[in-house]
């Protein structure tokens, strides 16, 4: 009986809780995640002002790094000693599509926590030389950054596939940080800091009282509509392939990739299945190829990626030097073999059973569907919509995936980047 | 606070098991007691080859990944100095395709020169990844042979060099796992939707047919006591000059460990710490800076690590960092600064609550260093520090003669 293995289950369906969502007399939509059993509230305020919004190169993320630098009652060093006295976690950032704002508290500190918040969204004074102090280490830590052969094919990557002056493609350079004045940062914030224009998550502990505290907290934040998305950015793609190799290095960082269809799209799922099969999990393809096979990497995947306006394919891996060539030969192999060949149906239905456990976890109580639920807004989806994409892979067949494969692989269309 | 419950098979394998029914999935958490400590200084960095040996297949299995995937479970495996870690999060009703496959994998590893070959070029390619392909990727490699002298702390999981890796033969590892892996020397934790009744006799069936072997390890030798301060520096391909200061400090979980830990959270936990506010944002000497501790299972190191600001001399630099340290000997910390980390403390145990899987590998490190119940009083430990003794313990801490100062330099400096 030890000899055979246990017969598998059918997984089950994927299901969402129910978020309530509530307007705050300001005009902020309040989405509630409630559960879990601990003590903790997580709040996460979702701004317009991201790499998109911004009218000037890298304003966006210094905008989110000096929030709480400094408000016209507080030094950054006060604000820091609140946060850490009550052990809470504040983290401000800005990705490619939108800022945010993160707090993550014990429920029992979540009051002062709450006021501080309020006070870095009405009144932050962006300071000259907290500005200057974060360029500087920017900087630095840029140095490091350009010695790094995956940083540097991951840069050229995107400056390729986007463009250079596109919000997804452009690079962090040291001019880009030394032009920011705190005079962008101020109107920046200006525009595009509005609650109104974003939403809040409220996740976690939320017994009636805790959920009166974060409503009238957040209300009384100043949030008037401006109508922030008004942005348009075209891309410029150059295709080719682009060897950048760095001198002493023991690796190569290799980057192989095109812009595609974006979620909305009605082959979105069939596209996501090929991906995984070729390079999204550990028995991957490319996996079993380049790492299993022959040797030539600690790993290497692909990836469908998904920004707000455009999604992307792409695969990456670190290889030793001598082996650029076995690898970019086997990587383009395995493109094809998915292009002329059905994919068996045991691999099929293993690669389904793999996305759809990587949901089952992805659902897995209130803090994790926490990031669902921003995505879906985020994409102006509705939770039908995300079941619905889901369940329909387990439908998917040989001789679509087939098809997607052929239509949004075109090898002659990728950039190829090697550093 | 984990609940747990505890037993034991007639073969000597432990097992923890802890309900959570709020989870869909099971985490299996394997923990062989067998790290980068116990290889052989000759040939170092075989623990962790061997981890990549255990996704190989075995007898019944022949594709490890292979059932877990169809599972709908995600699976992966770490080698650290102490312990071997393998686990699976798997959807409750697929829990026996987990049970089933790590009870393989202990009893019927196939081990062949093909894969052995193979995973030898994967571990070297890693070795590169991590650690030599990039700036300051060897600090650890300097710095774990600059603060031990005896303890095979003294290298890293990875190995000392990548020729250890090449020289590994197919003898060592059968060697290795017939010595290593076997039930005697194993922590099995199941946490999630799981009762221990259902454990006990899922355990039965797939482990206990697996027999105990006699599981010898090499005496670790303690590390002497530092008697003077050590330096070195090391000119590298690297951008910008870098101090790491290591200090020895107790074991995970010994007397005097809380301190030290507290003192770290003091130093650098948090942007309000001391060594950012002073060192990066009002002296501005680094671009960043900070204190951690290992938490090893035996001698412990208390480790300061800054990138210099540009332009900043080494003296200068040095000096700074010392004088945080002697505020840290000549005064005790205030009640208020005191309080804020052991509140840091309270709300991170209580975020680690949170994770099924941290609460399985937090179980499972407790039962190997001697005891799962030790992880519920933590809390207590570390409330239980007092302005006083957390002064006491930076005093013996912070010794001259208990520092190893390393420097990781540019060229053309």
């Amino acid at each position: 009986m030890m000899n055979e293995m246990p017969s598998i289950k059918p997984l089950s369906n994927i299901q969402l809780l129910q978020a309530e969502e509530q307007l705050l007399s300001n005009g902020v939509k309040l989405v509630l995640l409630p559960g879990g059993d601990q003590e903790v509230v997580n709040l996460q305020f979702i701004l317009p002002a991201g790499r998109w919004q911004e009218p000037k190169h890298l304003v966006a993320h210094l905008t989110a790094k000096l929030l709480k630098d400094g408000t016209t009652g507080k030094s950054s060093k006060e604000i820091n000693e609140i946060i850490d006295f009550y052990g809470a976690h504040i983290d401000v950032s800005a990705s490619y599509d939108y800022a945010s704002l993160s707090l993550v508290c014990l429920t029992k500190h979540l009051q002062p926590m709450l006021e501080l918040v309020c006070e870095l969204f009405s009144s932050p004074t962006f300071h000259e030389e907290e500005l200057r102090i974060k360029q500087k280490n920017a900087i630095e830590k840029l140095k490091v950054n350009e010695q790094k052969t995956d940083y540097l094919a991951q840069r050229a990557f995107h400056q390729k596939m986007f463009g250079q002056n596109h919000p997804y493609g452009y690079a962090s350079s040291k001019q880009n940080y030394e032009a920011v004045t705190t005079s962008d940062l101020k109107s920046f914030f200006q525009n595009q800091y509005s609650l109104s224009d974003g939403f809040v998550l409220a996740v976690g502990h939320l017994p009636s009282d805790v959920l009166k505290q974060i409503k009238e907290a957040i209300s009384t934040i100043y949030s008037p509509s401006r109508n922030a998305d008004a942005h348009q950015h075209k891309i410029e793609t150059t295709v080719g392939k682009f060897h950048l190799r760095k001198e002493g290095a023991q690796q190569a960082s290799i980057r192989i990739g095109q812009p595609t269809i974006s979620i909305h799209h009605k082959d979105h799922s069939c596209l996501k299945l090929a991906t995984s099969i070729l390079g999204g999990y550990f028995g991957s393809r490319l996996m079993s190829n380049l790492r299993e096979e022959k040797g030539l990497t600690y790993g290497v995947y692909s990836t469908l990626g998904a920004f707000a306006q455009q999604g992307y394919f792409y695969i990456g891996t670190d290889v030793g030097v001598d082996s650029v060539d076995i690898a970019l030969q086997e990587i383009y192999v395995e493109i094809e073999k998915l292009q002329n060949e059905l994919v068996p149906e045991d691999e099929l239905q293993l690669v389904k059973n793999y996305i759809i456990g990587q949901y089952l976890r992805k659902v897995d109580g209130p803090f994790a569907q926490a990031s669902i639920f921003k995505t879906l807004i985020l994409h102006q989806q509705t939770a039908k919509e995300f079941i619905d994409r889901v369940e329909a892979i387990r439908e998917i067949s040989a001789k679509q995936i087939q098809e997607a494969a052929k239509k949004y692989w075109q090898v002659d269309k990728m950039v190829e980047i090697v550093c | 606070m984990i609940q747990f419950n505890r037993f034991q098979l007639k073969n000597g394998l432990t097992v923890l098991v802890h309900h959570d029914d709020a989870t869909p999935f099971v985490v299996v958490n394997l923990t062989y007691k067998v790290g980068a400590k116990h290889e052989d200084e000759s040939r170092t960095g075989f623990a962790h080859l061997f981890e990549h040996l255990m996704f190989g297949g075995s007898k019944n299995a022949p594709v490890f990944d292979r059932p877990l995937e169809l599972a709908g479970a995600i699976n992966n495996a770490f080698t650290n100095n102490d312990i071997t870690n393998y686990y699976e999060m798997i959807p409750k009703e697929n829990l026996e395709v987990a049970l089933w496959l790590e009870s393989d994998r202990m009893n019927n590893l196939l081990i062949n020169e093909n894969s052995l070959n193979v995973q030898r070029k994967v571990v070297i390619e890693e070795f590169k990844e991590r650690y030599l392909n990039k700036p300051y990727g060897e600090t650890w490699h300097y710095l774990r042979e600059l603060a031990y002298k005896e303890h095979p702390y003294k290298w890293p999981t990875i190995g000392k060099t990548v020729q250890h890796i090449e020289e590994a033969s197919l003898e060592d590892v059968q060697e290795f796992y017939n010595r290593f892996y076997s039930p005697n020397n194993a922590i099995l934790t199941l946490a999630g939707d799981i009762t221990e009744i259902e454990a006990q006799r899922l355990v039965e069936k797939y482990f206990g047919h697996i027999s105990a072997t006699e599981t010898e390890k090499n005496e670790i030798l303690p590390e002497p006591k530092q008697q003077e301060a050590r330096t070195k520096t090391v000119v590298a391909d690297v951008p910008a000059n870098c101090i790491y200061m290591a200090f020895h400090m107790p074991a995970r979980g010994e007397e005097n460990y809380y301190e030290c830990d507290l003192i770290s959270d003091v130093l650098s936990n948090g942007e309000s710490a001391r060594l950012f506010q002073h060192l990066v944002k009002e002296q501005q000497l680094f671009s960043s800076i900070n204190a951690y501790i290992l938490g090893s299972f035996e001698n412990g190191l208390f480790v300061i690590t800054g990138h210099l600001a540009d332009g900043v001399n080494q003296e200068q630099a040095e000096q700074a960092i010392w004088e945080q340290i002697n505020l840290l000997i000549k005064n005790p910390p205030t009640a208020e600064e005191l309080q804020k980390v052991k509140n840091k403390v309270e709300a991170n145990l209580t975020y680690q609550l949170m994770s099924v899987m941290n609460k399985a590998l937090n179980l499972a490190f407790y039962e190997v260093m001697g005891n799962a119940e030790d992880v519920n009083f933590e809390q207590e430990k570390y409330q239980a520090v007092t302005v006083e003794s957390f002064h006491k313990v930076a005093q013996q801490l912070f010794k001259k003669e208990n520092s190893n100062t390393l420097w990781q330099l540019k060229q053309n400096n």
